[in-house]
């Protein structure tokens, strides 16, 4: 077990996996979404993107050849970083991902004000902060800690790693 | 050898590694319930792409289209690759369609004489059935469709929209709570000022072996009676389904009138009929539907003691007192009509009419709607158990008296309708 786990007590343990495990849900349920969908593309949303790198999110939306690698990453990227997330499987590594997909999803359309005033949206009125940073910001916290050590499959690749004989007694 | 402490360390360190999968299944496993239904369409003509337009694509998903014509065929993919799922296919055989195992669920918008064995097939295929209506073209059809739906356990709903139309929802409380005391009379009718033909277009197609012996008898299969239970079928079934479900009851016997008045184009349905179904309580239905004046348009009425409910065009409804009881106002709809002078025409002809009127309200209900609402209501019991609100047993009520009202104009006398023609288990 990581040496960090031992200073945490039991109750932070259950709140950093059920953080990474809501959050896994979300990404993936998200990703279930665009793929059910009648025609999802994210044509519309990166054509909409606003902020000082939407000049590039506008170049992607224009090449069919991005766009469709673009939609192709987001939904699988979705689906398969969700999936991680809930199962605590190779769990650092899918919180990075997942903290940079939603990073990407935030600057593509950052709280910014609009002629010098913030504007209300449906998410209420938000200035440089929205709610997609936040979950970019909880998943790197969640990726500080070892919390696939803590309950997840992680724990069997570990033991996997040093061997049958050690996951059977657990040294 | 493990000893014992070393195997519960094991075992302990397993249940952590696996603790979250439970979770994860468990989300996913309810959430399988939540997604849209896969359906396919077998008919894609004009009611057909009614219910493709119409079907809300957060409950149903429609990914396959089957039609003989390929005009239709053409039409209905072209709207569903729009609307439902850009990789949807076409067919020209249904049997092909059906053993497709990603299907779940089949909508029936054929004409009226193939519904039985295309939704037969489909249930035996367990797949789910939306039938349009009517129900079959004979009773023993409708009885073989019931029999279907219970052996092979899949919902089979009757597409008779007004059972799902908020409107008639409350006309219906409002009649059960003895607003308007008690009912012996209901009038309805459906009355148009049109020929019903379709064009014939210039389509590949050899329409023999599909059982029509040229493309006019399959375009204008309502006006054959091969195809076609006409007028009481295509339009009178909605209503006497209506009065059926008021009334919690079904006709005994109907005395009906009719023939081709008006078009004379070789055509074998009448253009004009008129029924008397009789109930076993007392209560009579009259009902009408021509085709040589349209003053009247669409509407069912139901008189009680105590005051009369107006359902007209499926979208507005109105109450009336009978004018000795005073306070018994009830507004049916809060809303005022928007849209079309016909309605306010026909609202103030009524008003004025009536002199009585204590409540008239029209609502910006959108007719299409029920659609929509009897579609997301299929899907609703097939995923969540919610009752059907048209099941075999309803749209038998409604098909069997519709077929008798036929014999009834043909044979020229009043035709029994005994109770084992009816649904029985």
């Amino acid at each position: 077990m990581d040496y960090l786990i031992r200073y945490l007590s039991g109750w932070h343990q259950f709140l950093l996996v059920l953080t990474r495990f809501i959050i896994g849900w979300h990404l993936f349920y998200q990703g279930l979404g665009k793929l059910r969908a009648v025609s999802w593309s994210s044509k519309w949303y990166l054509e909409n993107a606003r902020g000082p790198l939407a000049g590039f999110f506008q170049w992607i939306a224009e090449s069919p050849w991005f766009l469709d690698i673009s939609d192709t990453l987001t939904v699988w990227g979705l689906l398969i970083i969700g999936l991680l997330l809930m199962l605590g499987l190779f769990t650092r590594t899918a919180a990075a991902g997942g903290a940079a997909l939603l990073l990407l999803f935030y600057l593509a359309a950052p709280p910014l004000p609009v002629q010098g005033f913030t504007v209300p949206t449906a998410q209420g009125t938000e200035l440089y902060v929205d709610k997609t940073l936040i979950e970019a910001l909880a998943l790197l916290l969640v990726m500080a800690f070892p919390t696939g050590q803590i309950a997840g499959l992680d724990i069997l690749i570990r033991h996997w790693r040093k061997g049958r004989d050690r996951y059977f007694t657990g040294r | 050898m493990l000893n014992e402490r070393q195997m519960q360390i094991g075992r302990r360190n397993f249940i952590r590694a696996v603790a979250t999968v439970p979770a994860a299944g468990a989300l996913l496993w309810r959430s399988r319930r939540m997604r849209p239904v896969r359906a396919a369409i077998v008919g894609s003509g004009g009611q057909g792409r009614v219910l493709i337009e119409n079907a809300p694509t957060t409950h149903l998903r429609l990914v396959a289209v089957c039609d003989i014509a390929p005009d239709n065929l053409q039409k209905g993919l072209d709207t569903v690759r729009q609307l439902h799922d850009p990789e949807a296919m076409g067919y020209s055989d249904y049997n092909e369609m059906l053993a497709r195992r990603d299907i779940e669920a089949v909508l029936v918008a054929t004409p009226l004489w193939y519904h039985e064995p295309v939704t037969v097939a489909a249930l035996q295929a367990r797949k789910h059935v939306f039938c349009e209506k009517t129900m079959a073209h004979s009773v023993e059809q409708c009885r073989s469709m019931g029999e279907a739906a219970l052996r092979y356990r899949r919902n089979l709903q009757i597409g008779h929209q007004r059972a799902y139309n908020p409107l008639y929802r409350e006309a219906y409380e409002l009649i059960q709570n003895g607003i308007i005391g008690d009912v012996y009379h209901i009038r309805a009718l459906w009355h148009r000022n049109t020929d019903w033909r379709r064009s014939v277009p210039d389509i590949d197609l050899d329409p023999e072996p599909y059982g029509y012996p040229t493309l006019e008898h399959l375009k204008n299969w309502r006006l054959y009676k091969k195809y076609s239970q006409g007028l009481m079928a295509e339009l009178g079934s909605h209503q006497l389904q209506i009065v059926n479900w008021f009334t919690g009851s079904k006709p005994s016997s109907v005395f009906a009138s009719g023939g081709v008045y008006r078009y004379q184009d070789g055509r074998e349905v009448p253009d004009h009929v008129y029924a008397v179904f009789e109930y076993p309580e007392n209560l009579t239905f009259t009902y009408s539907t021509i085709q040589s004046n349209k003053q009247d348009h669409y509407y069912e009425q139901i008189m009680g003691t105590e005051g009369t409910i107006l359902l007209s065009g499926e979208r507005e409804a109105y109450l009336f007192s009978e004018g000795n009881k005073g306070s018994k106002a009830t507004q049916i709809s809060v809303e005022a009509a928007a849209d079309a002078p016909v309605l306010t025409a026909s609202e103030s002809r009524l008003r004025d009419a009536a002199g009585s009127a204590v409540s008239a309200a029209s609502s910006n209900y959108n007719p299409l709607q029920a659609y929509k609402d009897e579609l997301a209501g299929f899907c609703n019991t097939i995923r969540h158990g919610a009752p059907n609100l048209c099941n075999a047993e309803e749209g038998m009520n409604a098909c069997v008296p519709i077929l008798r009202a036929n014999e009834s104009v043909e044979a020229g006398r009043k035709m029994d309708i005994p109770p084992q023609l009816y649904y029985t288990t």
